[in-house]
């Protein structure tokens, strides 16, 4: 605010009706730049973003209408038809965030500008520093909101998946371990990384038949980074399976036998393994462990869906259950933020901003 | 057991400081201090030793959070009656002493157990106690703030207004930055090591930016009018209130979130 005293005003042109309206377009210019970055407009923006930010902090965000119905019967339809369900994402949000972008941008030119012209002993950059760190830490948030990406897996000892660069992850191990009083001390999983497959190549190499490029062990707290992308443990839990082989001497002819072909499968539970031949099995879930346990599957073949029971050595389709399993799961999170590195030097100067900003001051009381 | 001594202490200095209000000649109680600084003492033992128990700094429970508090503003008490920079007001210290006794008394009822309970594996970061120390200091320097900001809209001479007013703007000016590290920049860094996402507007998060703005809306407002004023004085009353909520209110009457401590 200080500098904006030191402003040189635009001299005024004597007479003319032409020199009259360039004044007149030189100075609308300038007095639209000046109200565009005063701090008045300033203060009134971030006090609607604190206002906006409180209403979208009392109403949980992304429920269903069914929720918001339940939850506020009288506002449900009025929080719908306003947007307030999805605030954060709203237009009218994003463009009070836009506007303050636009605000402290300018703020912080006139001032960086206003401080260039002051003696070395004098300036003040504590609070442009800041205020760039802010505005970087902001294009970060849009970048963020906007690129990042993330991706759940859920698996088992010696299951793997594709991660987004092509190579694979292999779950080597999960452990748990506990305080005496039985609360969680430590979650882990051991991870070994296989080389994506060489280009042109069908299916690629079996990560089995390939030596890992990294093993690591990952637990909360501690991602794996990967480039351009981290993963985390996100939980821990225990998955039932069925392993099932095919059943024996079926027609070649038979839709079953082309499902036999595919030899002995494990399906977890809520997991759906498709055939070439268009049919499916979709494994329910199983009711208890123990030899006289039974799952429940759901077969889509040629004569329509069927619901099936099954236990131990009794048939699924063209299958037969070997056994159920319980197995430990891991729970890991695959996500790539393109805007985090700007969100962290935004944070840097935001941090370093406030310091001298504060010891600044502290000196000019002095 | 050493909780309990160490409340006691401070509701001793708290009646000390309030009787000592009604003398005439402003004379200062002598005893209050010695209370504060054996209250600082004890709470700090027992984090000390609670953080020994547990392997780990003891800021995991809302039990901790709350003598840490303490901690904090009966330091901040006894700071403010020795500093020689500031207008000193008895009222304040008072209001602080009293701040930092309802701290041990919400942490003496039920709804803090004050069971030593070692961190689960999402607490076992050094960001978590940077997080929640930084975050805490900064608001307790708020509470400050807010004690000032009350006896500023009940106080009819001006001179002691203004300085009122600069002893919560300084509270603000120093309360500020160490919020911001602590309640937004840690906490995200540390988000993005164990969320795998920086910011996900959980109300904690939410809440936080909140306070956050009313703050920075204070600071920019005292810069537009050169001086405090009595909007000031209530933005900084609505900031504390905020505070709050952002502490107790997301837990306990919003219940959502992923910042689910008790």
């Amino acid at each position: 605010m200080s500098s904006d005293k030191k402003l040189a005003r635009p001299a005024r042109k004597p007479g003319g009706a032409q020199g009259g309206a360039v004044q007149k377009k030189t100075s609308g210019a300038a007095s639209f730049f000046k109200a565009l970055r005063s701090v008045k407009l300033a203060v009134v923006i971030v006090a609607l973003l604190a206002l906006g930010a409180a209403v979208g902090g009392l109403i949980p965000q992304g429920e269903t209408a069914d929720a918001y119905a339940k939850a506020y019967p009288k506002f449900s339809g009025l929080i719908l038809a306003l947007g307030l369900d999805r605030f954060f994402t709203s237009p009218g949000f994003i463009g009070l965030v836009a506007l303050f972008i636009v605000n402290l941008g300018a703020c912080t030119i006139h001032r960086i500008r206003g401080q260039a012209k002051l003696e070395f002993r004098k300036r003040r950059f504590g609070p442009d520093i800041l205020h760039v760190g802010i505005l970087i830490l902001l294009v970060g948030a849009i970048m963020s909101a906007s690129l990042r990406t993330s991706d759940s897996l859920r698996l088992s000892r010696g299951d793997e998946a594709i991660l987004p660069d092509g190579q694979r992850i292999r779950l080597v191990d999960v452990s748990e371990e506990h305080y005496p009083n039985g609360s969680a001390r430590l979650y882990t999983s051991k991870v070994e990384v296989f080389p994506a497959a060489p280009s042109g190549s069908s299916g690629g190499t079996p990560a089995a038949a390939a030596s890992p490029v990294r093993t690591a062990v990952i637990t909360v707290n501690h991602p794996l980074k990967l480039g351009d992308y981290s993963v985390y443990r996100t939980d821990y839990g225990y998955a039932v399976s069925a392993i099932l082989d095919p059943v024996q001497g079926a027609a070649p002819s038979d839709v079953q036998a082309v499902q036999a072909a595919a030899g002995t499968v494990r399906l977890y539970g809520g997991e759906t393994r498709e055939f070439p031949d268009g049919s499916s099995i979709f494994f329910m879930t199983v009711d208890g462990i123990g030899p006289d346990a039974k799952g429940i599957f759901i077969i889509n073949d040629s004569a329509g869906k069927s619901v099936a029971r099954a236990g131990v050595d009794e048939e699924v389709g063209s299958y037969r259950v070997r056994s159920y399993e319980q197995t430990e799961m891991s729970g890991l999170k695959v996500a790539s933020d393109p805007g985090y590195p700007l969100v962290l030097a935004g944070f840097i100067l935001v941090a370093i901003g406030l310091c001298l900003t504060y010891f600044q001051k502290l000196r000019d009381m002095k | 057991m050493i909780a309990t001594i160490a409340f006691f202490f401070l509701i001793c200095a708290a009646v000390l400081e309030g009787i000592y209000l009604f003398r005439k000649d402003g004379k200062l109680d002598p005893v209050s201090p010695i209370l504060l600084a054996a209250t600082i003492v004890l709470i700090a033992v027992e984090i000390i030793k609670r953080s020994i128990a547990i392997q780990f700094f003891a800021l995991t429970g809302l039990y901790e959070s709350l003598i840490f508090v303490a901690l904090v503003l009966a330091i901040l008490a006894l700071a403010y009656r020795y500093q020689k920079k500031l207008p000193y007001f008895a009222k304040l210290e008072f209001g602080a002493t009293l701040l930092a006794v309802a701290a041990l008394a919400i942490a003496s009822s039920p709804l803090a157990p004050p069971e030593v309970k070692p961190p689960v594996p999402a607490l076992q970061s050094g960001w978590l106690i940077l997080h929640v120390s930084f975050a805490f200091v900064g608001e307790c320097l708020f509470a400050i703030s807010f004690v000032a900001s009350i006896l500023y809209l009940f106080s009819k001479d001006d001179s002691r207004k203004a300085d009122l007013d600069r002893v919560a703007y300084t509270a603000v000016a120093a309360g500020y930055p160490i919020f911001t590290l602590g309640a937004l920049v840690f906490g995200a860094i540390w988000a993005e090591q164990a969320w795998g996402v920086w910011w996900s507007w959980d109300p904690k998060e939410t809440w936080a930016a909140v306070t956050w703005l009313v703050y920075t809306v204070y600071l920019h407002l005292r810069l537009v009018a050169k001086k405090g004023g009595r909007a000031v004085a209530i933005l900084s009353v609505i900031g504390f209130l905020l505070t709050l909520f952002t502490l107790f209110g997301v837990n306990f009457i919003l219940k959502t979130g992923l910042h689910s401590y008790r």
